[in-house]
């Protein structure tokens, strides 16, 4: 039951974007904040349902790099190392090996408007052969750009994706919110085309944010003759002396 | 000592390892890698001309076994076309195979296959990219039998996936089409105009000065490469409006040829600066860009205007520290004739700055709200914007308005290179995607 009144205004009824709004939405400019844009939308009209719109899988893909350490760090690092980028234009395809995750991300380029989420859900057709568009699907107001999505293969079995095909719905939601004409935009995943690495801040340096004075960290190095342990690698920049310490315990 | 047949034996083994590593080498990069089509169809070639190399050697040894001793030099003498052909090649493979689509601008390059196709008798060209590492531009063919219609462009490694500066590209694809049109059995009447006029200016000023037919050879291969190379800055420009001339201007600058001191000078290869921006502002007044982009706050705009501005009587060509005013002065009665021949090549391109006329502020809105501009295009075919326009609205506010769109992010500084560089790295991935965009909507069109 909806309350008559919050704060002496009278709430609004918000929902999932129907057919209607999607197509009203689209027809904006893209200048317009209320604007939707979603492009290239091939075959339009069986592209948007009653409260979805599909969307097709892109071109390039991220792919887990077999890494030379036993662990992976998400550092500052992280970008170059834990991916491999491939491009697998249209009519040809991509092996998902069986119980692994890949980066791809839509074909389509998305503008959100200012007062609607969006939520990526794994095309029903889709998910029934056991590959899902998983793990961070939503999409916060006035986000633009390609969609990065998880694709996760959990069958027994190595799956073939070609790009172009539909991967996954896209379903908006009313967000209760002001359009702030002068707010800026965060501009780290502002408007990419391929699927992109995480940007990671060095785990000590985040930590020291919030107060914590030792992180522990594991060091590349070598041992040599003598069983001294040589770094091999530049230093993080706070608590170089931990380095060294031979436990992973991190302490605040 | 080793017998004839022996040492034969041993080079043919030799030439067969080289083959077979080469083969070998491209194939391990098809698996890795996915190219464009054109490079397939090389990479097809390279194949089947392992296979015949490889073939043709075993032939040569199985025959030679049963030879006289003294057949020797008739083999090895078809070995040694063989082992020329494999040098040549060799020099094509690794710059063919790092040409892979993670390092090319892909949409480009289909672009401009599609309007080398437009020109008649180059409807089945394919354009094959390769990465020199030399920090320039060049048309290259191999000498030795490629297959027919493949036009081969290099590109500095460097500036492979970027895509501003590889507009480039269609100054030498114009290469291609001169040495085609030049090769044509069937000529133009525009081009044997522009021979005859060659021909014309190279007697008229060169009869008495020129003694020697070496030195006639020079000053007629002087002409030709001048001709040729405001043929091709044309040829682009007619294709990509002015955004060929931004392009042309910024690489130049890279290598550090953009200094004011050499902007009238003639080489043995080049026109100078002046005579090229002079002849594209021609055009680009001709075609309707001028007024399109004269008022454009950019440092581009006003040095083609300066550059362009330069007295012909300032110009000069300089060999062995003497000045050859002849060379100039003839070469200037050709440059019409140069015009006109490329007007005959496209003239699918004359109503482009119309287009760019109605789209450019909507495009650069889309880059300013950095929206891909291909939502233009779902609003109808008739009033889509084409990727010339796309092209030139992008370069436009490359030059202009980026520090605006950088002005609504949180914590960019348009005075930080790391900030600038990776919004112009978007600006290109979103021009790139809108030209892709529209190659796709046009294909789902055809088939609807």
């Amino acid at each position: 039951m909806t309350p008559d009144s919050i704060n002496g205004k009278k709430p609004q009824l918000f929902g999932v974007f129907a057919r209607g709004e999607i197509l009203n939405r689209l027809s904006l400019p893209s200048n317009d904040p209320a604007g939707l844009v979603i492009t290239p939308l091939l075959a339009r009209d069986k592209a948007i349902d009653a409260d979805s719109v599909d969307l097709r899988l892109g071109t390039y893909f991220l792919l887990p790099r077999s890494l030379p350490e036993a662990y992976f760090c998400p550092d500052q690092n992280t970008a170059t190392s834990l991916h491999v980028k491939i491009h697998v234009p249209l009519g040809r395809y991509l092996v998902i090996p069986a119980h692994q995750t890949v980066l791809g991300s839509t074909l389509e380029f998305i503008k959100l408007p200012y007062d609607a989420s969006g939520e990526i859900l794994t095309k029903s057709s889709v998910a029934r052969t056991f590959i899902v568009v998983e793990t961070a699907p939503w999409i916060h107001p006035e986000y633009r750009g390609c969609l990065t999505l998880e694709i996760a293969n959990v069958s027994n079995t190595p799956v073939l994706l070609y790009p172009g095909r539909s991967i996954g719905q896209l379903i908006l939601l009313h967000v209760a919110r002001d359009y702030d004409p002068v707010a800026k935009i965060g501009s780290t995943y502002f408007g990419p085309i391929h699927p992109e690495a995480p940007p990671f801040d060095n785990p000590e340096d985040d930590l020291a944010k919030i107060g914590v004075r030792r992180t522990a960290v594991i060091r590349k190095g070598i041992i040599v003759k003598g069983g001294r342990f040589e770094v091999t690698e530049p230093g993080p920049k706070f608590h170089r002396a931990d380095a060294a310490l031979p436990s992973g315990e991190a302490q605040g | 000592m080793q017998s004839a047949q022996d040492s034969l034996i041993h080079e043919a083994t030799s030439l067969f390892r080289l083959v077979e590593s080469i083969d070998i080498f491209v194939a391990e990069h098809e698996n890795l890698f996915s190219y464009t089509e054109a490079t397939q169809a090389f990479f097809l070639h390279i194949h089947d001309q392992a296979a015949v190399t490889r073939n043709s050697v075993s032939d040569i040894i199985e025959k030679l076994a049963q030879a006289p001793e003294h057949a020797a030099p008739r083999y090895r003498r078809e070995l040694i076309i063989h082992k020329d052909r494999w040098r040549t090649l060799h020099t094509y493979i690794k710059p063919a195979t790092d040409a892979h689509t993670l390092n090319l601008p892909s949409p480009l390059i289909q672009m401009a296959t599609e309007d080398l196709r437009r020109i008649p008798g180059m409807e089945g060209t394919a354009v094959v990219v390769l990465l020199t590492p030399e920090l320039m531009y060049y048309h290259n063919t191999p000498q030795s039998r490629p297959p027919s219609q493949l036009a081969f462009v290099e590109v500095p490694y460097s500036q492979g996936p970027s895509f501003f500066t590889n507009l480039t590209i269609y100054h030498e694809l114009g290469h291609y089409v001169y040495d085609s049109l030049a090769d044509s059995y069937n000529q133009s009447t525009a081009f044997t105009a522009l021979v005859a006029a060659m021909s014309r200016a190279f007697d008229d000023m060169f009869d008495e000065s020129l003694k020697t037919p070496s030195t006639r050879t020079w000053a007629k291969r002087v002409l030709d490469a001048w001709t040729k190379e405001v043929f091709c800055d044309l040829f682009a420009l007619r294709h990509l409006g002015p955004a060929f001339s931004f392009a042309l201007i910024d690489m130049l600058s890279l290598i550090g040829l953009m200094e004011e001191e050499t902007e009238v000078k003639f080489d043995a290869e080049h026109p100078a600066t002046a005579l090229r921006l002079r002849e594209q502002l021609t055009r680009l007044r001709d075609d309707g860009w001028w007024a399109e982009v004269q008022d454009l706050p950019s440092e581009h705009v006003s040095l083609i205007a300066r550059v362009a501005g330069k007295s012909e009587s300032d110009y000069f060509f300089e060999f062995a520290e003497k000045r050859l005013p002849a060379f100039t002065e003839a070469f200037l009665t050709i440059v019409p004739f140069i015009h006109a021949l490329v007007s005959d090549v496209t003239p699918h391109c004359k109503s482009a700055a119309e287009d760019f006329s109605r789209r450019r502020l909507e495009i650069e809105d889309c880059f300013l709200h950095g929206v891909v501009p291909s939502k233009l295009l779902a609003e109808g075919e008739a009033s889509s914007p084409t990727q010339v326009s796309m092209i030139n609205a992008a370069y436009c506010f490359y030059l202009t308005l980026l520090p605006k769109l950088m002005d609504k992010l949180e914590g960019q500084e348009s005075y930080n290179l790391i900030h600038r560089k990776k919004w112009i790295e978007k600006l290109e991935a979103w021009t790139m995607k809108g030209i892709e965009d529209h190659q796709l909507l046009t294909a789902t069109a055809a088939t609807q």
